[in-house]
């Protein structure tokens, strides 16, 4: 955790020399003039030895000074604090979605395995998995606003607002995740002991709900937390499409008007969700695999 | 040659085979293909809903979207094909490099596509190209980038196993240089299962490029790009929402042939697996 | 529970047969057989790996799933006073959930995999119990604890906490053994439970077996592929090939007089008792054919050094060759020898 972030930080100072240009100019903007530059070069310590630049980035971001945006002069923590917050419900309840979702279908699909219900199951979440989320939702705009005008088109002002980005994410999630549940499941029923679990006279939810489940957990859990991931970075596209006031939008609003420190601080905190969410995930795989929990030192 | 004749008895997969070959046989041939210039703007052909003439009908600049359409798929083709090969080629070599000389140097580079891999493609894809600049070259080399982890972690798991056979010690015992045995010995085994995942990768790729240039991050206009289309078309899905079905339509169906050929190829290749379904 | 008719069988099985239906064909697994089991007697399976005995076990459980199918033939259960057909009853129904475990129970073959990693036998005991016996937890753990104890697992009230990883193999069989016969059943069906041990915990493992089968009165129905073991344990034998049975006699007979050549060619093989025991079947000479491309007559011809064109044509019926000695080949058949 400690080195990913390190390296990271590291990463994020770099991109002001990575990319080709000078950094003042780049943080000054297209039109600005000579003195601005020069003003610039000096304030950031564009002037001054690397190594040295790069002791003070990093202090400034571990006191959670960013720096301050190009354009509205805020400091970008101020400008990216609520927005976490706003894409952070969007991608929870994406998440809670495909995860409901995913394993009600994913369990059936296995425990029918190879008949009609687990064909359907199969056939929607294939389609699911072929179907950008900016295909879908922009359909989902023109049926459900356009058309007959029950949710609003974008924007975050009541929980109508939520019901079509949470869906279109959620459900591109969830076919995902559908498949992946659905082997892990196959994979546990196929297993010696779920015979053992039959032999001994247990019904057969039980035997799928229980002792297959149980099992399938171990990889679901991961699967899940990769998916997580997968629905942040589906969140920079939803928000897009939604106008979702959030920070993957942010992001890509200050890529498009090189405001690099802007993009820098998004990036980090993006970053850091990722490596929290991984993080996460081995704890909660370590809480439920006992052959972890006791064979640890 | 089992492999081919075990893909050959799945008609899924060969029929998505088909269409695949199909989409880039669209690709090489767009500028014939195409009704009309894809380019040519028309102020006095503006939003015509589809027609004879017009058969996915005009966008806000009169132009003729079916001729965008077919040369977007030319674009999408390129840039896919290109990065899958860029990611392929660097991390083939990469993998099967620090998997045969392991050491200190194989286990920072674990480290590394271990902690790359938990970012989601479009998150690398958008940094990098933060760097390169949103264009078609910057989406190619975001998106082989961003691939590299995977093939470098499946191409060291290959040759880590083959070098532990016979033919690798007796080579070794000839005393064969370290790229003749890589090449020779350690090459064949790893080139199958390399397919497939470059075929599993292109639907993510394809994903992933028109995501970007749906953001703008991407493909820039008025190149013809099928995200790039349905960007533009947000802004007038109250009049004319048929700006929708075209490179709606074909993304999914590239989306949808390609995962089906790389479902196809993996079962051909495990024949446990094909013999389930 | 005592039964009125203790010389009835209380299993039997006719003309059994189930067949996995796949792409390559249909494959024969368990063709045409039948026997019967008493009360407090054990029935030995042998035959070598892939010749059905699994399957005939997990037919009786009505374990086996598509693309399996049990294809026709009869399994009557004696319980108490009537008798059930065990291959029409629903699998998935609650009459066969009510005997699974509770009246007729398995040891499956593999210790290793067939407990469930994620559960702690304990876990895994009381289950059954609850389920069966309608206990309490405490009540179930207390029984689960003397059932851990009758197997002869060490200090039992730790062990029981512990999850399967943390057994050795040998325990792990023991958990399994204790906690199919942790409900007393009638019948008990043991796959090999021993060929995963090594020979000491081997033979503690079947002597605790029959202990326990004097104690409950159960019926055993032990499936190996050492005849060796057999011998230590069986009343009866009965000797599979390719999903038929070839030869069925007491143990004793068997022993001493083997009749079908398949049987000599076992016999001979076998390891001396003090010698290295680990050794799989064998030995006698060519491969077992597919299942899928069975040899027309007698499905042991190619492989029998006595064939002759009547066993190249002709499958040989199982007949009694000596009073309860069956055996199902031409050379014993009275009218054609
Ligand atoms: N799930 C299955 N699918 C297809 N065929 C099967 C299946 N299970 C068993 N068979 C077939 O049934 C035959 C008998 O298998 P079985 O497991 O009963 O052998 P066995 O006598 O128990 O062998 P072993 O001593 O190795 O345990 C096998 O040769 C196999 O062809
Ligand atoms: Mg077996």
């Amino acid at each position: 955790m400690v080195p990913a972030g390190l390296l990271l930080v590291t990463f994020l100072f770099g991109l002001f020399h990575f990319i080709p240009g000078d950094p003042a100019l780049l943080l000054a903007g297209d039109n600005a003039s000579a003195e601005v530059v020069e003003g610039i070069r000096r304030a950031y310590g564009f002037d001054q030895p690397l190594p040295v630049q790069y002791w003070t980035y990093m202090k400034k971001v571990l006191q959670g000074d960013l720096g301050v945006s190009n354009f509205s002069r805020e400091p970008v923590t101020a400008l990216i604090l609520p927005r976490i917050f706003n894409t952070a419900q969007l991608a929870f309840w994406s998440m809670g979605f495909a995860m409901v979702v995913s394993l009600i279908l994913g369990c059936c699909s296995a425990m029918f395995w190879n008949t009609w219900i687990d064909k359907l199951i199969t056939g929607i979440a294939l389609l699911g998995i072929c179907t950008p989320v900016f295909v879908s939702g922009l359909f989902g705009i023109f049926l459900f606003s356009v058309k007959l005008g029950l949710l609003p088109t974008g924007g975050l002002d009541s929980w109508r607002s939520f019901v079509l980005p949470v869906v279109t994410l959620g459900a591109f999630q969830a076919a995902v995740l559908t498949r992946m549940v659905r082997a892990s499941m196959v994979e546990a029923l196929g297993q010696d002991y779920i015979e053992t679990a039959r032999a001994k006279g247990l019904a057969e939810t039980a035997v799928v709900f229980k002792h297959a489940l149980r099992n399938a957990m171990l990889p679901i859990v991961t699967l899940f937390g990769l998916g997580f991931g997968a629905t942040l970075g589906g969140s920079v596209v939803t928000e897009t499409i939604f106008t979702w006031p959030g920070l993957g939008r942010t992001m890509v609003e200050s890529i498009l008007s090189r405001d690099l420190p802007v993009t820098q601080g998004a990036l980090l905190l993006f970053a850091f969700m990722f490596i929290g969410i991984n993080l996460v995930v081995d704890l909660l795989y370590a809480a439920i695999d006992p052959r972890i929990r006791f064979d640890a030192p | 040659m089992s492999i081919v004749s075990r893909f050959k008895r799945d008609r899924v997969g060969l029929v998505s085979a088909c269409a695949l070959v199909g989409l880039y046989l669209v690709a090489l041939t767009a500028p014939w293909l195409a009704p009309y210039d894809a380019g040519e703007t028309s102020l006095r052909e503006v939003f015509r809903p589809p027609s004879a003439e017009h058969l996915l009908g005009t966008d806000q600049f009169g132009r003729d979207v079916l001729s965008r359409v077919i040369v977007a798929t030319r674009v999408t083709a390129k840039i896919t094909g290109v990065a899958v090969l860029l990611a392929v080629v660097l991390g083939t070599c990469g993998g099967m490099y620090v998997g045969y000389v392991g050491g200190r140097l194989e286990s920072l580079v674990m480290r590394l596509t271990d902690m790359l891999l938990i970012f989601p493609t479009i998150m690398l894809a958008i940094v990098i190209v933060t760097i390169a600049g949103p264009s078609e070259g910057g989406v190619i080399v975001a998106l082989g980038l961003s691939q590299v982890p995977k093939f470098i972690r499946l191409a060291r798991g290959v040759t880590l196993s083959a070098r532990e056979a016979l033919f690798v010690e007796a080579a070794k015992a000839v005393g064969a240089g370290r790229w003749h045995i890589l090449r020779r010995h350690i090459w064949p085994s790893i080139s199958s299962p390399i397919i497939v995942q470059a075929t599993l990768s292109l639907p993510i790729l394809v994903l992933s490029a028109s995501g970007l240039s749906f953001l703008g991050l991407g493909v820039q206009p008025p190149t013809p790009e099928w995200g790039a289309m349905l960007n533009e078309s947000k802004d007038f899905l109250r009049t004319s929402p048929y700006l929708l079905a075209g490179p709606g339509l074909c993304l999914f169906v590239f989306v949808l042939a390609s995962n089906l050929v790389g479902d196809a190829l993996q079962d051909a290749l495990s024949p446990r697996a094909s013999s389930e379904g | 529970m005592s039964v009125a008719h203790s010389d009835e069988p209380l299993i039997e099985v006719e003309d059994l047969r189930t067949y996995f239906h796949s792409e390559a064909g249909i494959a024969k697994a368990v063709d045409g057989i039948s026997f019967a089991v008493r009360r407090k007697k054990t029935l030995g399976v042998v035959g070598e790996s892939g010749c059905g005995k699994s399957v005939t076990a997990r037919s009786i459980m009505r374990l086996i799933r598509p693309p399996g199918k049990i294809e026709s033939g009869s399994i009557r259960y004696r319980r108490g006073e009537e008798t059930l057909e065990l291959a029409g009853l629903d699998p998935k129904g609650r009459t066969l959930r009510e005997i699974r475990g509770a009246e007729i129970a398995m040891i499956f073959q593999e210790p290793m995999t067939s407990l469930n990693p994620v559960f702690t036998i304990g876990e895994q005991i009381t289950e059954v119990i609850r389920l069966h016996l309608g206990a309490g937890r405490g009540e179930a753990r207390r029984r689960a604890i003397d059932m851990l104890n009758a197997v002869a697992i060490p200090s039992p009230h730790q062990r029981i906490d512990d999850y399967p990883h943390q057994l050795s193999g040998g325990m792990r069989q023991r958990a399994m053994i204790a906690m199919a016969l942790s409900c007393h059943p009638s019948l008990l069906i043991a796959d090999e439970p021993t060929t995963a041990l090594d020979v000491t915990i081997q033979a503690q493992v079947i002597r605790l077996m029959r202990d326990l089968q004097r104690e409950f009165e159960a019926a055993i129905i032990f499936i190996t592929h050492d005849l060796g073991v057999v011998a230590g344990i069986a009343d009866e034998v009965m000797v599979m090939y390719l999903g038929e049975i070839v030869e069925r006699a007491p143990v004793r007979d068997l022993f001493r007089d083997p009749k079908h050549p398949y049987t000599q060619g076992l016999m001979t093989s076998i390891p001396s008792l003090n010698g290295a025991r680990k050794q799989r079947l064998p030995v006698i000479e060519g491969n077992v054919p597919s299942p899928f491309d069975l040899p027309r007559g007698c499905r042991f011809h190619p492989r029998c050094a006595h064939a002759s064109e009547l066993c190249r044509e002709r499958a040989p019926l199982l007949l009694e060759a000596a009073p309860e000695h069956h055996v199902a080949c031409h050379l014993q058949d009275p009218e054609l020898a």
